[in-house]
């Protein structure tokens, strides 16, 4: 069998949508084509001129913020309702602040590495479409297997999925690095990285474990790749999440939404935002988006991210929050958990893999 | 370890996609294969379109479904509604600028809503990588939610995660030709004319694109045979 007959089967079994999903996106098209939008055009407007300069931009985003989560703005800090705002947290008013903020926070962390053979817990509040669900993943720390949870039985415990990557299996790097995937090989390599932010920007952008082969030079392109290492609990030295920090406050363009900020959970904290603008180009187009990298409010440690996507004068929110992260020695193990018995953990090799793209040099063991 | 479906898919009209034929009321979805009837009506419907804006309804009809299977088939039912939707809004207010000496209006619609599911490239990527992590894909998952425990999903697209991975290192222009190709049966000069680069580079796409999934097929040579390349 070659190889575009073995492409052709992939999702062969994708549905054709059924007669209520396409009449109601021919609703919406009739919609638009009716009102001929002067309402969306007026937006799109709004959005660009916004976008010029920076104090209106900032205004336009803290009214879309506020907008979004118009009706909770007054409840704050997990406390019972009538609470008056996070009175543990002493009032830091620029996007700097916060960060330099979340980066003393971080270096006064442990940075105790994890063993090889440990796994780290992972449970977060997902919402990559417009449903949202709880995964919990356990990586070990070698990277060289993964484990989540299958369907439980009526009556019984899920069935823990163990998956083994081939023997033999390196970190393999695409267009763009996946830290996640390998904890340790990221630590090793974060543990060498310059601790002076701008350096450390430098160095990120320009290295192809983390940025891929072409180095990132856009400010959108390096919030993107800082936003996804600070998401990786346990794989990045203390002194680098903190340099991590300081560097977001580099980015231009990124500013603080601290009125009224939600993770994609509900939970209040505060926002360290960065717009996406809109792109109308032959062969790109970008919706305007407002990118939110969501801290806890009291300790401003790493708490989720959130898109909110601009159409129509309509707001798409899609984004993720930290629920829970830790360090236990057997998959399927929450922290402080009891070790799943044996005869529930399924094991399943996948195939060997001849990874091919643009590899990076796998690292020494 | 896959049973083919189609027996040779190179060769021969390209196969409609499966499923239910498109929109009640509605032609079944374009092809490549479609007779030029019915594609000249795509450049007529345009045309009325910008003086009846409402016509352009009927290119949704005739288009939707065919674009909304292909989009599922990489991203999910749930963002294939966003990009489809998005993709008929965008083309309708370009519409005046459609160029009527294509009568068929695919490449243009496959063309926008390329770009488009590039906005959704890490969420793709996600999915490729997750898929060659754990052999269970979130996409495939998403047909079909309440069926199927994830260990059955594991073993069963064993070989898939191969590809899976294999389809993350491609680039996304790379993946496009690839995809437009196998899952939306576009003949080379329509993804030329979707993606708006030269034939030529159609061709050295396809050709990179295939030596990756090949190189990623276990029990499979390496070399790259030429087949009857162009079935447009």
């Amino acid at each position: 069998m070659d190889e575009m007959t073995a492409l052709r089967e992939l999702r062969a079994d994708a549905p054709a949508p059924d007669a209520a999903r396409l009449a109601a996106g021919r609703w919406k098209l009739l919609n638009a084509v009716a009102d001929g939008s002067p309402r969306s055009r007026r937006l799109a407007l709004l959005v660009r001129a916004a976008a010029g300069t920076r104090p209106r931009r900032a205004a336009l985003a803290a009214l879309t913020a506020a907008g979004v989560t118009a009706g909770v703005l007054t409840a704050a800090g997990g406390a019972g309702p009538g609470a008056a705002g996070p009175a543990a947290a002493p009032r830091v008013r620029t996007v700097a602040q916060v960060l330099e903020a979340a980066a003393t926070y971080a270096e006064s962390r442990g940075g105790a590495q994890p063993a090889p053979d440990q796994w780290l817990y992972v449970r977060t509040y997902d919402c990559p479409h417009d449903t949202c669900r709880v995964n919990e993943e356990w990586t070990r720390y070698d990277g060289a297997r993964t484990a989540m949870l299958g369907h439980a039985p009526k009556n019984g415990p899920a069935p823990v999925v163990v998956t083994v990557l081939p023997s033999g299996a390196t970190p393999p790097v695409y267009d763009r690095g996946e830290p996640g995937d390998w904890p340790q090989e990221t630590f090793r390599r974060l543990a060498r990285m310059p601790g002076e932010p701008h350096a450390l920007l430098r160095r990120l952008s320009s290295d192809p474990f983390f940025a891929g082969p072409v180095p990132l030079t856009a400010p959108d392109e390096q919030f993107d790749l800082l936003s996804d290492l600070l998401s990786l609990p346990d794989a990045v030295p203390p002194h680098v999440t903190a340099a991590l920090y300081r560097a977001v406050a580099l980015i231009p363009g990124v500013q603080l939404l601290d009125r009224g900020a939600r993770d994609v959970k509900g939970r209040p904290g505060v926002a360290v935002g960065f717009h996406f603008t809109e792109l109308h180009e032959k062969h790109a187009i970008r919706l305007p988006s407002d990118a939110e990298l969501i801290l806890d409010p009291r300790t401003y440690a790493y708490r989720g991210s959130t898109d909110r996507i601009h159409w129509q004068g309509k707001t798409t929110v899609r984004g993720s929050a930290l629920l829970a992260t830790g360090v236990v020695d057997h998959p399927g193990q929450r922290p402080g958990g009891p070790v799943p018995p044996p005869s529930s953990v399924k094991v399943v090799e996948l195939p060997k893999v001849v990874h091919v793209g643009p590899l990076v040099t796998p690292p020494a063991r | 370890m896959i049973a083919p479906l189609r027996p040779s898919p190179a060769q021969g009209p390209p196969a409609l996609p499966d499923g239910p034929a498109g929109a009640p009321g509605a032609p079944a979805p374009a092809s490549p294969a479609s007779v030029p009837a019915s594609a000249s009506a795509d450049a007529a419907l345009i045309a009325r379109s910008t003086r009846e804006p409402e016509a352009f309804a009927g290119l949704y009809d005739r288009h939707a479904a065919g674009l909304h299977r292909y989009v599922t088939r990489r991203l999910g039912a749930d963002l294939a509604d966003d990009v489809v939707g998005e993709t008929f809004l965008i083309a309708f207010r370009r519409r005046e600028r459609y160029d009527m000496s294509r009568p068929e209006a695919r490449p243009w619609l496959y063309g926008i809503a390329a770009n488009l599911i590039s906005r959704h490239h890490r969420s793709e990527q996600r999915a490729y990588r997750a898929w060659a992590r754990t052999g269970a894909d979130p996409v495939a998952r998403s047909f079909t939610p309440d069926t199927d425990a994830v260990e059955g999903r594991v073993t069963a697209q064993a070989s898939g995660a191969a590809l899976a991975a294999a389809l993350r290192s491609l680039s996304q222009g790379d993946r496009h030709v690839l995809l437009l190709i196998a899952w939306a049966d576009l003949s080379y000069e329509e993804v030329a004319t979707a993606l708006g680069i030269p034939l030529g580079t159609v061709r050295s796409r396809l050709n990179r694109a295939r030596r990756k999934m090949r190189a990623a097929l276990p029990g499979i040579d390496p070399q790259l045979t030429p087949e009857g390349d162009d079935h447009g």
